[in-house]
């Protein structure tokens, strides 16, 4: 049977499955050998879009578990995208730009590493 | 008894939500595998995303098309229907700027609306979603307008030249036990029913999308 897709309904449609506990808790367990798909390879452009907003759920459902944003993100499409895109501006912001004076550190130390081959660390306290 | 009389907002908006239910459905089933069958006339059809060989014949094809249709006077680049629709008093550059300037609006909305939510000031996000629902519309609206526009361009016509050809590539029919190429030449595909064209590419659309860029 031929639907009539509107535009942004099929994304809309996968992005709604993608928020189920069914397609979340799948997700989760592909660590413990769970295949989302029957196959491995050459994704389908839905299996794509899928793999997509699992991620992004995912990101979304750690960050209410820990406390970073309350459940109300969840409550419609323009809040989770509204928090994810403040969330990766705050963090480019904390990012050190190359010219800055932690950078530079950052530099040294990895010039350091590169020369010695060695990492010292400092034995803890106690 | 009385009859009820049949409230027609609430039958439409239950007719919507079967359907929605319905694509729903489908889209959840599609999803587990890369590959879709159905039967049409007896014939057990299979659609599946391009393999590398096949994105490199749509490729090959794009670039054959492309360089015949520039070669074409009756087809127009992009560029060439923009000049041809200022003179017309239709300005696309305007409209690709409207977007740009809505477009920084949102986000800067979107970043007051990420941080109310971060500090949970809920009397702000309605106000926020609701500005930005509404800057949503007016962009979705003008780059339906462009696509519009645009769609007769030698750029639009490729893609939807590629589109179909991927179609044809990635369908395979059933013969004996085993999946075999179902058209053998394109002109064979062009030549089928309209039945089963739409089905092909209604089918080919969740499998083979952004697999090829200009």
């Amino acid at each position: 049977m031929i639907l009539n897709f509107e535009e942004g309904e099929l994304e809309q449609i996968v992005r709604d499955l993608a928020k189920t506990e069914k397609y979340q808790t799948m997700f989760n367990a592909k660590e413990l050998g769970f295949r989302l798909f029957s196959n491995d390879t050459n994704l389908s452009f839905l299996q794509r879009l899928l793999l997509s907003y699992l991620g992004m759920y995912s990101s979304l459902t750690t960050d209410i578990f820990l406390g970073e944003v309350s459940e109300k993100v969840l409550d419609n499409s323009i809040f989770e995208d509204a928090y994810l895109f403040y969330k990766s501006k705050e963090y480019k912001k904390k990012k050190p730009s190359p010219g800055s004076q932690l950078s530079k550190i950052g530099e040294k130390e990895k010039q350091t590493i590169g020369q010695s081959e060695f990492v010292f660390r400092r034995r803890p306290k106690g | 008894m009385d009859e009820q009389p049949i409230n027609e907002d609430k039958l439409k908006q239950v007719l919507e939500d079967i359907t929605k239910i319905e694509k729903t459905e489908m889209v959840d089933k599609l999803i587990h595998n890369n590959a879709v069958e159905f039967v049409h006339d007896g014939v057990t059809y299979k659609v599946s995303p391009p393999s590398y060989d096949q994105r490199i014949e749509a490729n090959r094809e794009r670039a054959k098309k492309f360089t015949e249709m520039m070669n074409d006077s009756q087809f127009m680049m992009e560029a060439d229907l923009v000049k041809l629709y200022a003179k017309r008093g239709i300005d696309i550059a305007q409209i690709d700027k409207d977007v740009a300037a809505l477009e920084k609006r949102k986000d800067d909305l979107m970043l007051k609306l990420g941080q109310a939510l971060k500090e949970d000031k809920q009397e702000e996000l309605d106000v926020y979603k609701k500005e930005i629902e509404t800057l949503n519309t007016e962009v979705r609206n003008l780059n339906l307008q462009k696509i519009m526009y645009l769609e007769l361009s030698v750029e639009s016509q490729v893609m939807v030249h590629v589109y179909t050809y991927l179609a044809f590539l990635c369908t395979m029919k059933k013969e004996g036990e085993t999946f075999i190429r179902a058209f053998n030449t394109f002109d064979d595909f062009k030549s089928i029913s309209n039945d089963l064209m739409n089905i092909i590419v209604f089918y080919s659309s969740f499998m083979v999308r952004n697999d090829i860029k200009l």
